[in-house]
């Protein structure tokens, strides 16, 4: 059986994904990700929604060059968009029941 | 190997200098960028954008290409290095360290001078630990609440002899009690390998919760469709309703309207953050064909009852 990990910390998370450290301060202090665990900067630990969202703002940085401002309202608005699909079908599938 | 023309991708002159590289790949990203575009299939030319700014970014990597370009080039699309070609940094054309997303010509000529080279000590892609996959794991409802393990099977990208090959893997998966649609899980290390002594790549599992003939999710919280006969809604009734982990009994109370939500605690989803509810949803449903004797009391109760639900109209 393969253990299942639900989170990661920030010493996996730089060394796995070759992210410097001062790059998550940064995506945290836009408030693209949230540390599950505050408090000292070592100690910070990331759900994998966060870990994914670290991820992606980290490669439109990379890959569209653009700065974390932009990728802070570019993300903002893929996790809107995400939520709204998602509630967008749970309401088609309840009308579905309902008419 | 078939030869890229990393300026004819980038729409570029040979003569480019860096800013205007840097422009024509930042409007090109934009435009391929499988996030950004809304269409899941310009990955493949995203990658070749990315492929052909890898190497045109990067002096000494952009003065090699232009070597290649100039004594190698076959017309026709086709490519062989130049006699004894070697690149600045002593290595020739076969190289150890791959990159998954790029071209074969890529791969044997400039794979693996990306992170951590003088050039781009931050940017550029990973070319060392193996790739990270991504794939859906459909689960029953009953599978959340029971949290069972599943067994997946899939295929990890592997480089050998310098083609890529795919090569099947099975894993039994515990699936963590309460999980939701779209939540993610980790297999640390089940994704592709790391080349050398790096390390091999993640797996990640998106959880799809597959459709329930009954019950919706909405959070925590399971939602019934619960249908009454117009008697029933109007008197209130005993009735048996289904839950996830069998029948439980509840009260209809009289005059209950369409749409009106009955809460019966504890009887959704359950996870570390807390117990979700079950919430029966009443709709109204009257008998699909009428007989005369129905006919009459259905006349009685209009001429009894005046009452009008659409006061507001006028």
């Amino acid at each position: 059986m393969v253990d299942v990990t639900l989170y990661i910390d920030i010493e996996e998370l730089c060394e796995n994904e070759s992210i410097n450290e001062e790059v998550i301060v940064e995506v945290v202090d836009y408030g693209i990700a949230v540390p599950q665990r505050g408090g000292i900067f070592s100690e910070w630990i990331f759900d994998l929604e966060n870990a994914y969202w670290i991820k992606k703002a980290v490669k439109l940085n990379q890959q569209l060059l653009l700065d974390w401002a932009a990728i802070s309202m570019v993300i903002d608005l893929m996790k809107d968009n995400e939520k709204l699909a998602q509630e967008n079908e749970q309401l088609r599938s309840r009308l579905s029941r309902l008419l | 190997m078939k030869f890229k023309d990393y300026y004819k991708i980038l729409g570029v002159d040979e003569t480019a200098d860096l800013k205007e590289i840097k422009k024509a790949y930042r409007k090109l990203a934009v435009k391929f960028h499988p996030d950004t575009s809304g269409h899941s299939d310009t990955e493949e030319r995203f990658k070749e954008v990315v492929e052909a700014y890898e190497v045109l970014k990067d002096p000494t990597k952009r003065a090699e290409y232009d070597e290649l370009k100039r004594y190698g080039a076959k017309s026709g699309g086709g490519f062989d290095a130049p006699p004894g070609w070697q690149a600045s940094d002593g290595r020739n054309q076969y190289r150890h360290q791959e990159h998954g997303d790029f071209s074969e010509f890529f791969n044997s000529f400039f794979a693996d001078r990306g992170r951590g080279s003088e050039h781009s000590p931050d940017y550029g892609p990973d070319l060392f630990k193996g790739q990270d996959l991504e794939m859906e794991l459909p689960v029953f409802l009953e599978e959340v609440v029971a949290g069972t393990s599943k067994s997946i099977d899939y295929h990890v990208p592997v480089y050998t002899n310098n083609q890529l090959n795919q090569i099947k893997k099975s894993l039994n998966v515990k699936v963590p009690l309460g999980v939701t649609d779209g939540e993610r899980i980790r297999l640390k290390g089940q994704g592709a390998p790391g080349s050398e002594d790096r390390l091999n790549g993640d797996l990640y599992l998106i959880i799809r919760l597959v459709p329930h003939p009954l019950f919706d999710v909405q959070g925590l919280n399971l939602i019934l469709s619960l249908p009454l006969t117009p008697w029933e809604a109007a008197l209130g009734a005993k009735l048996e309703i289904p839950t996830l982990d069998g029948k439980v009994k509840l009260n209809i109370p009289a005059n209950s309207r369409s749409g009106q939500k009955l809460r019966i605690k504890g009887k959704g989803l359950k996870n570390k953050t807390g117990q979700g509810d079950l919430l029966a949803v009443i709709k109204i449903d009257i008998p699909p064909s009428t007989n005369s004797e129905t006919k009459r009391l259905w006349s009685e109760l209009a001429e009894a009852e005046k009452y009008n639900p659409r006061t507001e109209w006028s």
